[in-house]
């Protein structure tokens, strides 16, 4: 494995992503290019719903992922607007904006400025589009393994082992994009 | 870490596709080379020596400004190393 380190970067992080680095067991890739994963507080309840509250804890603990203060008034409101373009998106597969209130609150996190976030982890289609609407740099866990095998991190048996593992725990990774990744990025 | 069996995050969303993985990266490097930059910025410019010599670059009007000063330094270490370089083989 390569010893050289990169800059990390910081970002905010919808829960996606990082349940999926937590399915296959690989969130060191998050932490060999993010410094800090910001989150906000809507997005705990769901770690918990996955069964992944522990894991959080630790990352917490850590000081890898850093929990938000809570949505001011204002941000509130932008959420919620947030939450229902992603609700009316044609890929959304949940038409109730309440349900998309997580992935919104990272998008607000993501433009507090004091938090200097270059990034936004997102990997469901219709958030993905608001945050290219509202100008916001995403990119995804598969995202995430490219770099990794661009870096000579991850060979192309990785890669398609990680996205399959995540897959098999229910993630809806396509087989498209699994071969894809693997081929483009594995080493 | 452990590895656990962690359920899906919303199993019927639909997610990202293999064309949207390319930009992904595409970002993710950008973002890197973005922090690379102003670390070695960070590191260059805080060193007094090298303040000094850009401020009586800038003051003489060799260099419109810093950027122009850094970039130009090191095309001309560039040129000047260049024989040296392709001697031994490691010519870009």
């Amino acid at each position: 494995m390569p010893n050289w380190e990169v800059d990390k970067t910081t970002v905010a992080c919808d829960t996606g992503p990082l349940i999926s680095a937590l399915q296959c067991g690989r969130v060191d890739l998050l932490k060999r290019y993010f410094k800090t994963i910001y989150i906000a507080p809507s997005q705990v309840a769901e770690f918990e719903k996955h069964g992944a509250g522990e894991e959080l804890d630790d990352l917490i603990r850590d000081e890898f992922v850093v929990l938000t203060e809570a949505l001011t008034p204002d941000e509130r409101e932008r959420a919620e607007t947030l939450a229902r373009r992603i609700a009316e998106q044609p890929s959304s597969g949940d038409p109730d904006y309440h349900n998309h209130l997580p992935e919104a609150e990272a998008m607000v996190v993501t433009a507090r400025p004091e938090l200097g976030c270059t990034l936004i982890l997102l990997d469901e289609l219709a958030a993905r589009a608001v945050a290219k609407e509202e100008g916001l740099r995403i990119t995804g866990f598969p995202g995430v393994i490219g770099r990794a095998g661009l870096d000579g991190l991850l060979t192309g048996h990785d890669i398609r082992h990680l996205l399959s593992l995540c897959q098999q725990q229910g993630t809806h990774y396509s087989n498209q994009l699994t071969e894809h990744v693997t081929k483009t990025y594995g080493r | 870490m452990e590895m656990k069996r962690i359920a899906p995050h919303e199993p019927q969303a639909a997610l990202l596709s293999a064309e949207d993985v390319d930009k992904d990266v595409a970002f993710l490097s950008e973002a890197l080379m973005e922090e690379r930059a102003r670390r070695i910025a960070q590191n260059v410019l805080l060193r007094p020596d090298m303040r000094q010599i850009l401020g009586d670059l800038l003051e003489s009007g060799a260099c419109e400004n810093e950027e122009e000063a850094i970039a130009r330094g090191l095309k001309t270490l560039s040129v000047a190393l260049l024989p040296a370089l392709e001697g031994n083989g490691k010519k870009n």
